[in-house]
């Protein structure tokens, strides 16, 4: 009998994706496990039908946070809507042999048929380090291999022996006499003094960069060096290819529109479907440009070190060092930055960063912003020439959303998440030249992710908002924005916004906003019917007006894609409601005394 | 003693960890009882700790280095 169902499983980091991926390929999918926020991948491996699992990362079977919880469940065969596993492949890093051996113990005593696999041979070698795959055999009485799922080195001892080929006599001598040892832990004391494993050395040339890339002064410098430079090619690179690509897309579509009978049919198609999936996509390049940066570093190791470096500051509004790469990529979208909060251990914490990350100035709000400052705002210099008016705007506006972001953080934990500081210990890997392959499965894989999960969500919301914007029909056509349902709403919340100094053409537009922050900017022209709806603004609301309008985009939370995917990541609607409440209120609370003062101040 | 007491390029071993919130982790870090630990440095006035666990370094603020029982060599 071969093994149909097969678990891989191991402590975090050590490899086991990349060995996920280089066994199945890219034929996997990715689901959450029924009632939790755990990804659930599974794939086919190559040549073959047989299914494997790649289990959340572990440390111990004592399981801390419901990732581990489910791993721990499926891997004891609990659970009745979980997946029954037939073998397991236990992997772990070649290069800290010794730190496993309380885990290795813990899987063999789970009696299912296990291989263990000692990955990362390739630089145990490199850093002199050495293990006997066939001595640990012995002593664990379970076929073991050294691997490197990187360079896809030991591929065919896993397979041979999930197909019971070759009754694994390469990989395990003792079973073949008969014999079935006990299963026990390996003692790594005892493997050093019969010379089967010797730990490699730490790498010099980590400790000599650690040393600068740590320093209390020139560690911080580094860091903010490393975020300018990636910002600079999200801001110069990724977002204009996006926008070229939704412009281009957006062509495309009027000329297919063209090719189709004009009626409501086409508008429905064309306007409600295709410029909504062309606005979607233009967000992939940002997107992919985000996870390109974070891989690199991620992979290369740096990344702890911006952690240990963020935390300091961090601390002072109860956040954790590890909260710090989830709120740099929301300064490109929420909805990747909310999915990368995985990574964060402690619960509270990861709540927190899920619930501030919408405050900080994503690249939608770009346009806008454009907009509004460049129709209202004089093009002054400040301190000579060094800063226009204009930028020192911009950059005031980036300032409120992370004093937001900061204030909210601190009345969570000084409030709701109440408590001790939480726990922070990160391992300081050694550097290593990001590898092509990671990174660019990491991309695909994030890709995959977002366009199915986010793009259905949208999708679906975008049709809702373009029905309430063109119904009723006028003659069988879709109806003017001006007449629609949404106008009605927007004649609603008039009483509301008056006290901002808002008209209802605004209304109207923050309403279409909530699909995509930026089509504010298109819905402002079809109601002025004006290309440059900033002139016809000007006359309408004015300076007060105009800096409560910027204020109020600044904090609210004007965005479905990330309502959803709070609403997922979080798996209840009570976060992304309240969220939603204290981001408007907040939102609404700023526009009001910017309004108020700048009339004041007579603007 | 615990950890975050000990002086920069101090050496000692573990004798235990506090059971809690940080248990977990830290042993997947390889902060186990006999391990050797060294403080390799001191940043952010003592709030934050470079350690070297059986030679290879992890970063540890000094809250939790202090549920980490040592005993200096």
């Amino acid at each position: 009998m071969r093994f149909e169902t097969i678990g891989l499983i191991g402590p975090p980091n050590v490899g086991k994706s990349t060995l996920f991926n280089r066994l199945t390929g890219l034929r996997q999918k990715v689901s959450n496990y029924s009632g939790v926020t755990v990804e659930h991948r599974s794939g086919t491996l190559r040549h073959s039908s047989q299914t494997v699992i790649d289990l959340p990362g572990v440390w111990t079977l004592t399981p801390h946070s419901d990732d581990q919880r489910i791993a721990v469940a499926v891997l004891r065969g609990e659970g009745a809507h979980l997946p029954k596993l037939d073998a397991v492949l236990l992997v772990v890093d070649g290069t800290q042999f010794h730190k496993y051996s309380m885990l290795i113990g813990e899987v063999l005593a789970c009696k299912l048929p296990t291989m263990l696999l000692i990955n990362m041979a390739d630089e145990l070698q490199q850093r002199n380090g050495f293990i006997d795959p066939l001595a640990i055999a012995r002593e664990l009485g379970t076929p073991t291999a050294l691997i490197s799922a990187a360079r896809g080195t030991g591929m065919e001892a896993i397979s041979n022996w999930l197909n019971h080929e070759n009754a694994s006599s390469s990989i395990l001598p003792v079973l073949q006499k008969g014999g079935n040892a006990a299963t026990c832990a390996p003692d790594c004391n005892s493997l050093t003094a019969s010379g089967a494993y010797r730990r490699p050395s730490h790498s010099a040339f980590t400790r000599a960069v650690d040393r600068w890339a740590l320093h209390p002064v020139a560690g911080p410098i580094l860091c903010l060096a490393f975020l300018l430079a990636a910002f600079q090619v999200i801001f110069r690179l990724a977002y204009p290819a996006g926008q070229w690509l939704t412009n281009w897309l957006g062509i495309i579509g009027v000329k297919a529109g063209e090719a189709l009978p004009d009626n409501i049919l086409r508008a429905i198609a064309v306007d409600g479907i295709w410029n909504g999936v062309a606005s979607i996509v233009g967000f992939l390049p940002q997107i992919l440009c985000l996870f390109l940066v974070i891989t690199m570093l991620e992979d290369s190791g740096y990344m702890a070190r911006a952690a240990v470096i963020a935390d300091r500051t961090m601390g002072r509004v109860g956040l954790n060092g590890r909260s710090f790469l989830p709120l740099l990529s929301a300064y490109a979208c929420a909805v990747p930055a909310i999915m990368a909060t995985r990574a964060i251990p402690s619960k509270r914490d990861r709540l927190a960063t899920i619930l501030i990350a919408p405050f900080m100035t994503c690249s939608a709000r770009l346009p806008v912003y454009a907009l509004l400052i460049a129709a209202f705002i004089p093009a002054h210099a400040l301190l000579g020439n060094l800063l226009g008016l204009q930028a020192a705007v911009m950059m005031m506006l980036y300032l409120i959303g992370l004093l937001a972001a900061l204030l909210t953080a601190w009345l969570l934990r000084s409030s709701v998440m109440k408590g001790q500081a939480s726990m922070f210990a990160i391992e300081l890997p050694n550097y290593r030249l990001p590898r092509l392959r990671t990174i660019g499965l990491a991309i695909v894989d994030r890709t995959k992710v977002f366009l199915k999960q986010v793009a259905t969500v949208i999708l679906v919301l975008n049709l809702v908002i373009w029905f309430l914007a063109h119904l009723p029909l006028q003659n069988g056509h879709a109806g003017d924005v001006g007449s629609s349902f949404l106008a009605r709403v927007g004649d609603w919340i008039q009483p509301l916004l008056h006290p901002l100094g808002l008209n209802r053409a605004v209304g109207i537009s923050l309403l279409t906003a909530f699909v995509a922050r930026e089509s504010v900017v298109s819905t402002l022209s079809t109601l002025y019917n004006s290309v440059h709806p900033g002139d016809a603004l000007r006359a309408d609301i004015g300076m007060a007006g105009a800096l409560a309008l910027l204020v109020f985009f600044a904090l609210a939370m004007q965005c479905t894609a990330t309502l959803a995917v709070v609403r997922r990541e979080t798996n209840s609607w009570t976060w992304p409601v309240a969220q939603l409440a204290y981001m408007t209120a907040l939102a609404y609370a700023g526009a009001f005394v910017t309004y108020r003062l700048a009339l004041l101040l007579h603007l | 003693m615990h950890l975050a007491e000990l002086t920069q390029g101090q050496k000692a071993v573990v004798t235990g960890v506090a059971q809690g919130e940080a248990f977990c982790q830290l042993c997947g870090l390889g902060v186990i009882a006999g391990a050797e630990v060294e403080i390799v440095r001191q940043l952010s006035r003592r709030n934050m700790l470079v350690v070297r666990v059986d030679g290879s370094d992890m970063a540890v603020t000094s809250v939790t280095a202090s549920t980490i029982k040592v005993r200096p060599e």
